[in-house]
């Protein structure tokens, strides 16, 4: 029997409500993520996988956000059933980090970063402020950044783009947490240093083990490190599975549509292929395929029932897809 | 707090060559200074010579020189020094709009942070109450609340306090609804931070600059509200003495003894001027991002040099 994985997330549901009007903007998602492992998360804007991060980080705002089903177990405690000040105390921090996509946002500016990179590391292990400077500059260390000991009391505005992504990866990292959640890291950022930031993070978790969710929108960023995928669409989990299966044989018509989107070097274009039309209202239920609209091998049925996430490709691939026709849209490739 | 830490890691003595980087700023501290400690030091020493009558040197005028020092702004309708009279007043009013400086800057502040931070009913029956308040004349409103009152230390610095308390709050909460909404603030939370915390160690050291700033251009208005209240007879009530009853006390001799009038007007003028040309200083000093300015400009640069060849 395999050890059950260091986090499950199952039919998780979150809503917002807003004046007159209950947005579901996570509608049953599942996943799990195992320690050592880099899960990416895909799907375009709106398609509720920051909120179903915030989520599992235990930040989301509510009101107006609200948990309506589901489980966020780690290492087999259900955070969602915890009480709030326990979470905080023993979760947040502790065992899930937290990477933001606007770096500049995420320091305050009145504090220098040495100080904010270790105020958790402080307060959690009572240690003194001279032991929590040293732990501040170490941590600078680890993400490259140059001089850190001569850089430790300066400002967030005194850094570049770049330096600040890694000084808000060295304050998610200070409590060495199991679980590092990565929101968009590296959308901020220019193409060179987006490149440098993701293979710090690859490190960084390859040296301490822990897991990684990391959320993009960028199929190439998430290509470099990721060793599984999940592709979000509507606030479910529309596609999973090895990274290699996913974006070699999708087995989802968007899945496949999104991996067709992607301007390639080798292939001379006329126009960018774009995927037409828009992601459903999710202010009402949706009977069948979210996709179905927008979906170019529609079928009657696809409309009549949410199709559920099961595996294809025959036994032994982790491959799974929520098509009813998975195995067709396999087998077109 | 990080306003006051910011500038412990700077250094006192770079804080002071700071001061000297910006001539306008420089001289507005030089001037305070003198005011604050001509109240602290002078007034017990002139407390006496403040309320002496002698009719012999009824309304004498200023720059005689053969009263000596203590008449050399000269002396009131009944003979009293002037001098003595401007400096035990000062340490009045200043105690006063200090005093309800600090009170509406904590209190206001205090409530608009959490009016910010907690939104729903709290923010918006604070919001109402400020612009029921904000919606009186100021000065109206300080006379009506003295007029129910006795006039005393106590009820000014509170009067004075009351009419403030809206601005900060409403100064503070529109500070707290932006900070509150940037991602440090999430970040924070994501590593478990509570609400408290997040309320006085993330929020309000983004906040408190802004408050402190505006609480130092306030506090001139408060001097002049003061003063104005005083002037009217609903403040500080004889025989004891401020900046305001000074001038109003010298009215009636305008044309006779200008000197009553001008010169406490003048420690009223040349105050609030000082307090205003060093609040703009103090708002770029304690904003990270401002200081730099300061720190380059020409006349820093210059001291820094001269410092370090000295120690050469």
């Amino acid at each position: 029997m395999t050890p059950p994985p260091l986090l499950e997330v199952r039919g998780l549901e979150v809503e917002f409500v807003g004046a007159g009007t209950v947005t579901a903007a996570v509608r049953g998602l599942d996943y799990t993520l195992d320690g050592g492992e880099t899960l990416a998360v895909l799907g375009e804007s709106g398609s509720g996988k920051t909120v179903a991060a915030l989520a599992v980080a235990g930040i989301l705002e509510s009101p107006p956000a609200r948990v309506v089903a589901g489980e966020v177990l780690l290492g087999g405690t259900d955070l969602l059933a915890m009480a709030p000040a326990r979470r905080r105390a023993e979760v947040q921090g502790e065992r899930v980090g937290m990477v933001f996509q606007d770096a500049l946002a995420a320091l305050n500016p009145a504090y220098p970063v040495g100080m904010q990179i270790a105020e958790g590391y402080r307060l959690r292990r009572g240690v003194s402020r001279a032991q929590a400077r040293r732990r501040a500059i170490e941590l600078m260390d680890r993400v490259r950044i140059p001089a850190a000991a001569s850089r430790v009391d300066d400002y967030p505005h005194q850094f570049s783009g770049g330096m600040r992504q890694r000084i808000v990866i060295a304050m998610a990292c200070a409590l060495d947490p199991e679980i590092l959640i990565a929101d968009e890291p590296t959308t901020a950022l220019d193409v060179t240093v987006q490149a440098e930031i993701i293979d710090l993070l690859h490190e960084i978790q390859a040296d301490s083990g822990m897991g990684m969710i990391l959320i993009s929108h960028d199929l190439g960023v998430v290509a470099r490190i990721a060793d599984r995928v999940a592709v979000m669409y509507a606030g479910r989990v529309v596609e999973t599975g090895p990274i290699e299966a996913v974006y070699g044989h999708p087995a989802h018509p968007y899945t496949e549509a999104l991996l067709a989107a992607v301007p390639r070097a080798d292939v001379r274009l006329e126009r960018l292929r774009a995927l037409p039309g828009a992601p459903p209202s999710l202010t009402s239920p949706i009977p069948g395929c979210a996709f179905a609209d927008r979906c170019s091998h529609v079928r009657p049925s696809c409309r009549a029932a949410v199709p559920p996430l099961a595996g294809v490709g025959g036994a032994g691939t982790a491959q799974a897809s929520a098509c009813f026709f998975a195995e067709e849209v396999l087998a077109r490739v | 707090m990080t306003v006051v830490g910011s500038l412990r890691r700077a250094g006192a003595p770079h804080a002071l060559r700071l001061l000297r980087g910006d001539r306008f700023a420089f001289a507005a501290a030089v001037v305070l200074t003198v005011v604050v400690l001509g109240s602290v030091v002078g007034t017990p020493l002139l407390r006496t010579a403040a309320v002496t009558v002698d009719l012999s040197r009824r309304n004498l005028p200023p720059f005689e020189g053969e009263h000596g020092a203590l008449f050399v702004l000269g002396a009131d309708a009944l003979g009293r020094s002037v001098l003595a009279r401007i400096v035990v007043g000062g340490t009045t009013t200043l105690s006063i709009a200090v005093t309800a400086m600090l009170v509406a800057v904590v209190v206001g502040g205090l409530l608009g942070l959490v009016m910010g931070t907690s939104r729903g009913w709290v923010d918006l029956l604070g919001m109402r109450v400020t612009d029921m308040m904000l919606s009186f004349p100021t000065l109206l409103l300080a006379v009506v609340l003295i007029y129910l009152f006795q006039p005393s230390f106590l009820i000014l610095v509170g009067v004075l306090a009351v009419t403030r308390i809206p601005a900060y709050a409403r100064v503070a909460r529109a500070e707290a609804l932006d900070v509150s909404a940037r991602d440090f603030v999430l970040g924070a939370r994501a590593l478990g931070a509570g609400r408290p915390r997040i309320l006085f160690r993330h929020v309000t050291p983004v906040v408190a600059p802004t408050l402190l700033t505006l609480g130092a251009v306030d506090l001139a208005y408060v001097i002049l509200l003061e003063s104005s209240l005083s002037f009217l007879g609903q403040g500080v009530q004889p025989p004891g003495m401020s900046w305001g009853l000074l001038v109003a006390e010298g009215r009636n001799y305008l044309l006779t003894a200008w000197w009553l009038s001008l010169f406490p007007g003048l420690a009223i003028t040349v105050t609030t001027i000082s307090l205003n040309l060093l609040s703009g200083w103090l708002r770029m000093i304690l904003d990270p991002r401002q200081r730099w300015r300061v720190e380059n400009s020409r006349t820093t640069r210059r001291l820094r040099r001269a410092q370090d060849g000295g120690a050469r």
